[in-house]
């Protein structure tokens, strides 16, 4: 993954770096398919 | 409609669009024309983006779509923000250092001329018509609703986003959306408490959800693998990252966006915002649908929510059948209610056998009240086999009105102009970003000053907004062809994706073999959708793959034929 160190000031301060913030989207990714299954199996 | 609900309305709508005027006075020169001075911060590049792939439909179907089949739905955007990812790490900085106004531009520096037209008339084909349809489908649902005639709707939707789109460029697009997208926000935030507040005494929030569970309306996941079935997991991490990849990275409605980004660091942040919030976003919907449904456990809906078609058969030889058909409905949601109630009370007394005799009962009792539907609609066709049979996106517009408050209903009718308004408006800025720079700038005028050139995307947007207009004003004669325009970006995305990747990733590939690539993927793409070999998701996968292989395996002959390259 690209690491661009040039624009990675422009991150909100608790994000280190481009690829964490990639990182974060795709455990963001897969907590909502787990919540959604979850629900799908709660309320079945 | 009441004289609050107007004035909300129009207060609504003229603040928003005299915001995005003013805030875009000034842009005289072709930068700030069609990629506003490259200024905007992220938040503005996330909600322009989302307000962009948000049209009227979005706010219409989704809770209709959930209504009648169930929050599966949700599972289409799932390959999202991984497409977000890629965009962030190959797209944007190579579209930033380039200097691009249009996608299109790249590939003739990539490739070739005739690669860069290619993709570009591509772009203006599906792009052109499909607009006239963003336009036309809310102005049906409306003129349905606020018992207008479908050409003022229209031609009210068409003008004011002519107007602003044509006098402040990409920054009054962009102003306007973020207002717009703000708004939508609210007005559904509110539209979901409403609903939750309005159920009836003893049920709860999470009494109907259990009821609409029951009923298969929470099913949002889908594990199994089926490449017919539209929405799993599956299509939407694998045919949905191809989809939203093409459409994000390869779309200039889209591209127009995020161009617009002071820095290769706000276009990433703005583009990853979306990818977090998209999804949730589109939940909520569905929740809103899904919430609907419950209360009309409890509420007698419709037996069929678009009016107009219900009118027409009530005006033929079919009106006693159709009239003795609603008295049947009657008494069976009658049956329905009873059994809903039941329900509830069995699943608040937590009783497991009460519980599972009563979800039979429901079952059974909703599926009285299909057959009838079912019965109704079939009327509908036999008195004219060109009746719209689908009632989805009336069923929200048609809660709204029938039990909001006033003020509420004139913000929520707002909401859908503002949101057809903003998607509307992004396609034509493009259309006139494509036409002026990729072909009119590029081919047929190269040496004309800036301002000359601001003159012609003032044109082109009129152009292609007239043109747009025509398609909207004529759409509802187009019959069978609307549902092809509708197809046709599946047809079209997956196809110029595969040239964006062959020129990202595979840098030994030449113009002549992904041009030939390129056409010999979409005949693939348009063979599997005609025979209906798969579900249209997957067709942008087959496309970007198909230009891929294709251009691998005739790349070699052109480096014989042409020791030049």
């Amino acid at each position: 993954m690209s690491n661009d160190k040039d624009d990675s000031k422009e991150l909100p301060s608790f994000i280190k770096n481009w690829n964490q913030f990639y990182g974060i989207i795709i455990v963001w990714l897969v907590f909502l398919i787990f919540v959604f299954w979850l629900i799908t199996i709660f309320f079945r | 409609m009441s004289l609050i609900d107007w004035i909300v309305l129009t207060v609504t709508l003229l603040v928003i669009i005299g915001y995005g005027i003013y805030k875009s006075r000034g842009s005289k020169n072709l930068d700030q024309y069609l990629v506003g001075g490259r200024s905007l911060p992220w938040y503005h590049i996330g909600l322009s983006v989302m307000a962009t792939q948000a049209s009227a439909i979005t706010f219409l179907s989704a809770p209709g779509l959930a209504y009648s089949d169930g929050m599966r739905f949700v599972q289409f955007y799932f390959g999202l923000p991984l497409a977000m990812i890629v965009l962030c790490i190959t797209f944007v900085p190579i579209f930033h250092r380039l200097k691009v106004y249009t996608a299109y531009e790249y590939l003739e520096q990539r490739f070739d001329l005739k690669t860069r037209a290619l993709t570009a008339v591509l772009f203006l084909i599906q792009r052109g018509l499909s607009t006239g349809i963003t336009i036309y489908a809310p102005s049906i649902i409306l003129s349905v609703i606020l018992q207008i005639n479908v050409v003022y709707t229209t031609l009210f939707i068409g003008t004011l986003v002519i107007i602003y789109t044509v006098w402040g460029g990409t920054k009054a697009v962009s102003y306007t959306q973020l207002l717009q997208m703000s708004i939508i926000f609210a007005g559904m935030f509110l539209a979901g408490i409403m609903v939750v507040n309005m159920l009836p005494d003893g049920v709860n929030f999470k009494n109907s959800l259990q009821i609409a569970g029951k009923l298969g309306r929470v099913n949002v996941i889908d594990w199994k693998f089926d490449p017919k079935n539209q929405y799993s997991v599956w299509s939407g991490l694998i045919g949905g990252f191809f989809l939203q990849l093409s459409y994000f990275g390869t779309d200039q409605s889209q591209v127009g966006r995020y161009l617009t980004g002071s820095s290769v660091g706000q276009s990433r942040m703005g583009l990853l915002m979306n990818g977090l919030i998209k999804i949730p976003m589109q939940f909520l919907i569905l929740l809103i649908g899904v919430l609907v449904f419950a209360f009309y456990q409890f509420n007698q809906p419709p037996m069929f929510f678009n009016r107009n078609e219900v009118e027409q058969v009530k005006k033929s030889q079919y009106a006693t059948q159709y009239n003795q058909l609603e008295k049947q409905y009657s008494a069976a949601f009658q049956q329905r209610k009873t059994a809903a109630q039941e329900l509830t009370q069995a699943l608040n007394n937590s009783d497991k056998d009460a519980i599972a005799a009563a979800q039979n009962q429901l079952r059974q009792a909703q599926a009285n009240t299909d057959t009838l539907r079912n019965r109704g609609t079939a009327l509908m066709k036999q008195n004219n086999a060109l009746a719209d049979v689908n009632d989805t996106n009336y069923v929200f517009l048609n809660f709204v009105t029938h039990y909001l408050p006033r003020g509420l209903i004139g913000l929520l009718i707002a909401i859908v102009f503002l949101a057809s308004m903003g998607s509307t408006a992004s396609a034509l800025n493009s259309l006139a970003s494509t036409t002026v720079v990729d072909i009119y700038k590029r081919v047929i005028n190269k040496n004309a000053t800036d301002s000359q050139y601001v003159m012609a995307s003032r044109l082109a947007t009129v152009f292609w907004g007239c043109i747009c207009l025509l398609m909207a004003l004529y759409a509802g004669q187009l019959g069978n062809l609307l549902e092809a325009v509708n197809k046709l970006g599946s047809y079209i995305y997956g196809v110029i994706l595969g040239v964006f990747v062959v020129a990202f990733y595979l840098k030994s590939i030449r113009g002549n073999a992904v041009f030939i690539a390129a056409i010999l993927a979409e005949a693939v793409v348009v063979y599997c959708g005609y025979t209906e070999a798969m579900a249209y998701l997957w067709l942008n996968a087959v496309g970007c793959l198909g230009v891929v292989i294709f251009a691998l395996l005739i790349n070699p002959i052109f480096k014989q034929k042409s020791p030049a390259y």
